[in-house]
This record gives C-alpha cells, sequence and structure tokens, in this order.
C-alpha cells in the first residue's frame, strides 16, 4: 500500500504536481534528517544538506527506476549528499571531541544529549559506518533495505554493523560508559 | 578486553539477534548460548546500551521542511545547470572551429626542406633559361 501510494506520487510529480511533492518531502522529512545529522554532524548544515536532498529527489526523479521502494531511493540519496557534504565541511567542522552547546538563543539549538551522541560517538566512525548504524538505529531499516539502499550483500550489511558495534563499544568504553 | 570479547565466535551474531534478524532456528540457538555466555550477555548488554544511547537523536527537534525553498534552489539549479550546458555548448563549438582551422593549416602543402631543395632547383633552371618576353621596353 505505501509503495503504491509512493508509484502514485512519483506518478503526480512527473506530471508537474507540486503539492504531491510537498506530500513526499513531509513524509520523509524527519527520517532523512535524522539521518542526514548523523552523518554531518552539524546539526545547522543537516538543514542545508537536506534541502539538497530533497532538490536532488525533485530534479532527479525522472531516473528513479521503480525497481526499488522509493524510500529506498531516496536514503540513498540522502547517505551520498551527507557523505559528500562531510567530506566537503570536515575541515572546518569543529573537533569531534570537543562538544559544546551554541551560544544565543538565535537558533532551535539541539538537545545536549544528542549533540553529545553526535559527537562522541558518532563522529569518531568512518561515514560509511555511521551511515550503516544511523539506518538501522535511527530511521530504524531492515539488514535487506539497508543492503538495497548501499548497494551492497546483506552479509556485508550484517559484517559492516558488527564492526560499527564493536567500533562504537570501545569508543563508549574508553569514555568511561559515557555518554 | 577486546581479545576476549572477540574469544566467542557467536558474538557475530549477537547484533543480528538483538535485531530480530536472524531465522528461528539461529535465533533459538542463539538464545539458549546466552544462558551459557557471560562474554556474549555482556556483548548483547553493551550494544542495548549504545542503541539506547544513539536513540536520543530521535529527541531532538527536527525543522519543518520548507518546500517552496527547495523548489526556489532547484529551479536555480536547473537554471545553472541550463547555463553551464549552454557555455559548455559554446566552448565545444569554439574548440571544433579551432581545431577544423588547424587541420586545415595542417593539410595545406608543407614547406620541408625538400620542397625547398626543389623550388631551389626550380629557381636555378628559370635564372638560365632564355629570358621570358617582357612588356616591351619604352626607349
Amino acid at each position: 500500500m505505501r509503495v503504491e501510494e509512493d508509484q502514485d506520487l512519483v506518478d503526480r510529480i512527473l506530471a508537474g504536481d507540486r503539492e504531491a511533492f510537498r506530500v513526499l518531502v513531509e513524509k520523509h522529512h524527519e527520517r532523512v534528517f535524522r539521518l542526514v545529522r548523523g552523518i554531518v554532524g552539524d546539526w545547522h548544515r543537516t538543514e542545508d544538506v537536506c534541502q539538497e536532498v530533497f532538490v536532488l529527489v525533485y530534479r532527479k526523479l525522472s531516473s528513479f527506476r521503480r525497481d526499488s521502494k522509493l524510500s529506498t531511493w531516496i536514503y540513498r540519496v540522502a547517505v551520498n549528499a551527507a557523505i559528500r557534504a562531510r567530506r566537503r565541511w570536515a575541515p572546518r567542522l569543529p573537533d569531534p571531541g570537543t562538544v559544546h552547546l551554541r551560544e544565543g538563543n538565535e537558533d532551535p539549538n539541539p538537545s545536549f544529549e544528542g549533540e553529545e551522541v553526535v559527537k562522541k560517538l558518532l563522529a569518531p566512525l568512518p561515514a560509511k559506518l555511521r551511515a550503516i548504524v544511523l539506518l538501522r538505529e535511527e530511521v530504524g531499516l531492515g539488514y535487506d533495505e539497508i543492503a538495497r539502499v548501499l548497494g551492497c550483500s546483506r552479509g556485508a550489511v550484517e559484517q559492516r554493523l558488527h564492526r560499527a558495534m564493536e567500533a562504537l563499544r570501545e569508543i563508549w568504553k574508553g569514555r568511561g560508559g559515557e555518554p | 578486553m577486546r581479545e576476549s570479547m572477540s574469544a566467542c565466535r557467536n558474538e557475530r551474531l549477537i547484533k543480528p539477534w538483538l535485531d530480530g534478524e536472524l531465522e528461528s532456528g539461529a535465533a533459538s540457538s542463539v538464545e539458549a548460548h546466552m544462558g551459557t555466555c557471560a562474554l556474549c550477555r555482556k556483548t548483547a548488554a553493551d550494544y542495548r546500551e549504545i542503541s539506547e544511547r544513539l536513540s536520543a537523536l530521535a529527541l531532538e527537534p527536527c525543522p519543518e521542511p520548507d518546500t517552496a525553498a527547495i523548489f526556489a534552489r532547484a529551479e536555480r539549479d536547473a537554471g545553472d545547470e541550463g547555463r553551464l550546458v549552454h557555455t559548455m555548448k559554446r566552448v565545444a563549438l569554439l574548440a571544433a572551429s579551432v581545431l577544423v582551422v588547424a587541420l586545415g593549416v595542417l593539410s595545406m602543402p608543407s614547406h620541408s626542406p625538400a620542397s625547398a631543395e626543389v623550388s631551389g632547383d626550380e629557381l636555378i633552371a628559370v635564372a638560365l633559361s632564355e629570358p621570358e618576353p617582357g612588356p616591351e621596353e619604352d626607349f
């Protein structure tokens, strides 16, 4: 049913229906945001990357081959855009080891706990391992779906997820079990 | 610490087990193993703790999507891409013109040393030959 709904949305968007695109964005935005947030690290840059993701989705929708779920394709676009952004901005991002709240109240601040998780737990992981952990833990995808998003085998997903969990465990223990 | 943790060969099955990604037979085996292996129980507890910590991300505020900005950016990008394609077409046209001119120049009779020598011989022959009738001298 969801797949059919998504296919219908795709047809409508390709026919020029902007309202259908608004529905698509609202439907997928939160998960894309959390996924990108975890990979990019910086909360404020995440908004920009999310916008980039949906611009790409809008402009490249005609290349969506419909042999997978629309959400799978969107997550793939999001992972690639976030990893590209991370590479682009990494030298200018703060040291992953330093955690600080932004000063002032001019922007909506992320929760301190969330910021800690990103900076202390996720940031030391390589971007691809971060992506796999987030697809599982934040987006809630099953292993087969993660394999389709990343274009790898289910076995590779199991292997990388195990590697990521062991790395997270080391990081976590290295911090005395915190955060 | 890590060495002892990796001592159990079932460790790799713990995450798929926790995620409900094992087939029922394999899941039952892991479950039974958990009753006897303290290392794997500890690993499973750590993984659960890490998952719980990661779930803090979901508590963060998520901004409302700005579809108007997305459309505006998509149109701007499309315009930029159009201009880029136009510029590239012009560059390609210019390059093709340069190539045609270059090929034209290369296909012209070359002035190699051999042909220069022939030309020299021709000149000597012309010099030794009878003068061609020129215009009548005006006395």
